[in-house]
């Protein structure tokens, strides 16, 4: 049996539960949609065929490639959905603006410091958001690594939002 | 049992159900699984970052995790107690990660700055209740001490579960725990 300790007690009633300040769901929904491989339903089907072995695979990847070639280069609305840079690129200006606009009302209050804090973070995420603008430019169009580089601009859009977040807080 | 409470179960999303759902990709299912457990999950998340940015950000990556993982779920635990394990594991290797990629930290460290000048302002002139000293002093704990005695103390993880996250022996755990103590006791002093 544990002795009696006043700290452990505190730590215990600690409550379990502590809110975010802002709903995190809107950010957690738009990288399950930036990465479609990422479905349960899919991960569950690969479990799936994993267990019945390597010839079953083999069987499904040559069916696939004979789609493929029988469907041509312009398969269109066959492929995964595209990537939606454009809106990634306007929601990183909107949270950018709103960034920019609470820098210009607040600064005249915060202390200096945590004004060049911020300024600092948006410049840092400004070069973040640019260079994989121009490595998703030059990616192919619905590639994994397109995928991967929307899911590190989305991180970087919400990275953002979270320092509005705060400087709305401050 | 009154109207009320029976109401309150007949209208209360059945978890397991809820899981089954958001395992046959259906996200409205997945959300309501988010809305039930994100308070504890960020929570987690909190204490062991001391940064309310990073727990946002580890909070979000755990939910995709847990999305991920999903179809690995085969209702051995309870479902919370699982993504509480994912949670963990998730900070844990975003720490690793840190680590071995110190140059992406530069990212971070402007707004790391601002959150310590934050923090070094005076604080409200209000009535700070035990807790709040608590969770002040515990975001003070360097990080490794931090860590064990969130895990073990505020978490109910055993010394071995600790040990076990941690890749380290049990033995550290319970030298990183008497430091937490004695540095929170002085603390609160």
């Amino acid at each position: 049996m544990k002795d009696h300790d006043p700290l452990r007690d505190a730590a215990q009633a600690l409550p379990d539960e502590i809110q975010p300040a802002r709903d995190l769901w809107p950010g957690i929904q738009q990288q399950l949609g930036a990465d479609e491989s990422t479905s349960p339903g899919l991960t569950a089907w690969r479990a799936r065929l994993k267990g019945r072995g390597a010839p079953a695979v083999g069987l499904l990847v040559a069916a696939c490639l004979v789609v493929l070639v029988l469907a041509g280069p312009d398969r269109g609305p066959q492929s995964a959905a595209p990537l939606d840079v454009a809106s990634l690129d306007q929601g990183y200006e909107t949270v950018r603006t709103d960034v920019l606009n609470l820098l210009d009302d607040r600064c005249g209050v915060l202390p200096e410091q945590a004004c060049d804090g911020l300024r600092s973070g948006l410049t840092e995420l400004d070069h973040c958001a640019s260079d994989l603008r121009q490595a998703l430019r030059n990616a192919p169009g619905d590639s994994p690594e397109a995928r991967r580089l929307a899911a590190r601009y989305h991180r970087t859009v919400e990275k953002a939002r979270g320092l509005a977040g705060h400087a709305a807080r401050l | 049992m009154s109207t009320a409470a029976l109401r309150l179960i007949q209208t209360e999303p059945h978890e397991p159900d809820l899981v089954a759902a958001a395992r046959a990709g259906e996200q409205a299912a997945f959300e309501q699984l988010y809305r039930l457990h994100v308070g504890r999950v960020y929570a987690l998340c909190l204490r062991l970052t001391a940064d309310p940015l990073e727990a946002e950000q580890l909070t979000q990556d755990a939910f995709v995790q847990t999305w991920r993982k999903l179809s690995g779920f085969r209702g051995d635990s309870a479902f919370s107690t699982w993504l509480h394990r994912l949670t963990v594991n998730v900070v844990l290797d975003w720490r690793r990660a840190r680590t071995r990629r110190s140059q992406h930290e530069t990212i971070l460290d402007p707004v790391d700055q601002m959150e310590t000048a934050a923090a070094s302002r005076p604080t409200q002139p209000t009535r700070v209740g035990d807790r709040l000293d608590l969770e002040r002093a515990l975001a003070q704990l360097p990080e490794g001490a931090r860590t064990v005695f969130v895990l073990h103390e505020v978490e109910g993880y055993l010394v071995r579960e600790v040990a076990d996250f941690l890749q380290v022996a049990e033995g550290t755990v319970k030298a990183q725990l008497f430091r937490a103590r004695r540095l929170l006791r002085e603390a609160l002093q």
